[in-house]
């Protein structure tokens, strides 16, 4: 049951990314949609972490499975690596700061708000 | 809309086992206080997807980019849990929350690149041959 709810949970959480990808203009040299998924799934994951850290189900289907997989450190690496590839440094700088900050800043927020 | 229901289709199932495999390892690694669990999907999800992104630059495949690259290295590494691990890690050790943030960071990029210099290595040998 747990690991149902868990593949259900990521398989959901991987669409919502995808479709989220899909909302923005591809041709911007900046990863605006990675950085827009990591910052809003940390937000999320503050919130759930501080309210439902202890009702099992809620925690493994919305932790574990859909932010889990909804936000992602492997995409965020790879874009980072074509900017550098591209010698985009200020980009590259822009989007690291950003992205790690910005993902710590807003899990803290909502863990500590709600 | 039916194309949109197949990208769906696979973008779910590389999702939902690449989170199987996420929690698997958290699991394997819950009786340790740091964040190795996270750590180590990380580290290597970014390794796979870096090789992955040179292999689609020679073998262009849209499935497998939704399965193997969007649902499955998207969904095995985490942003969020990387964020509250780290936060976590501030309120005990200032010490440990750096030495994660710089392992998970310049690990990772340094990690896809690796991976992506030994595939395009691999396809350039291949062609020269």
């Amino acid at each position: 049951m747990n690991l149902l709810i868990l593949a259900l949970g990521g398989a959901l959480g991987a669409i919502s990314r995808f479709e989220v990808v899909n909302l923005f203009e591809k041709k911007h040299p900046f990863p605006f949609s990675t950085l827009v998924i990591n910052l809003i799934g940390s937000a999320l994951l503050g919130i759930v972490m501080a309210i439902f850290i202890e009702t099992q189900y809620v925690y493994t289907f919305f932790a574990v499975g859909f932010l889990g997989a909804f936000t992602t450190f492997s995409t965020f690496c790879v874009e980072s690596m074509k900017l550098i590839q591209e010698q985009q440094w200020i980009t590259f700088i822009l989007y690291l700061t950003t992205t790690i900050l910005g993902s710590i800043l807003s899990f803290t927020l909502t863990f500590f708000l709600f | 809309m039916k194309a949109r229901l197949s990208d769906w289709l696979w973008v779910g199932l590389g999702g939902a086992t690449g989170t199987l495999a996420r929690g698997g390892i958290a699991e394997f690694f819950s009786f340790s206080s740091f964040p190795t669990g996270t750590l180590i999907v990380n580290l290597v999800g970014s390794l796979l997807l870096g090789g992955f992104t040179a292999y689609l630059f020679f073998r262009k495949n849209n499935t497998l980019h939704l399965l193997f690259g969007v649902g499955f290295c998207g969904s095995f590494t985490t942003m969020s849990m990387f964020a509250a691990d780290a936060t976590i890690l501030l309120s005990t050790s200032a010490f440990q929350f750096l030495a994660y943030v710089l392992a998970s960071v310049i690990g990772g990029i340094l990690l896809a690149m690796l991976g992506f210099w030994i595939i395009k290595n691999i396809y350039e040998r291949g062609q020269a041959a």
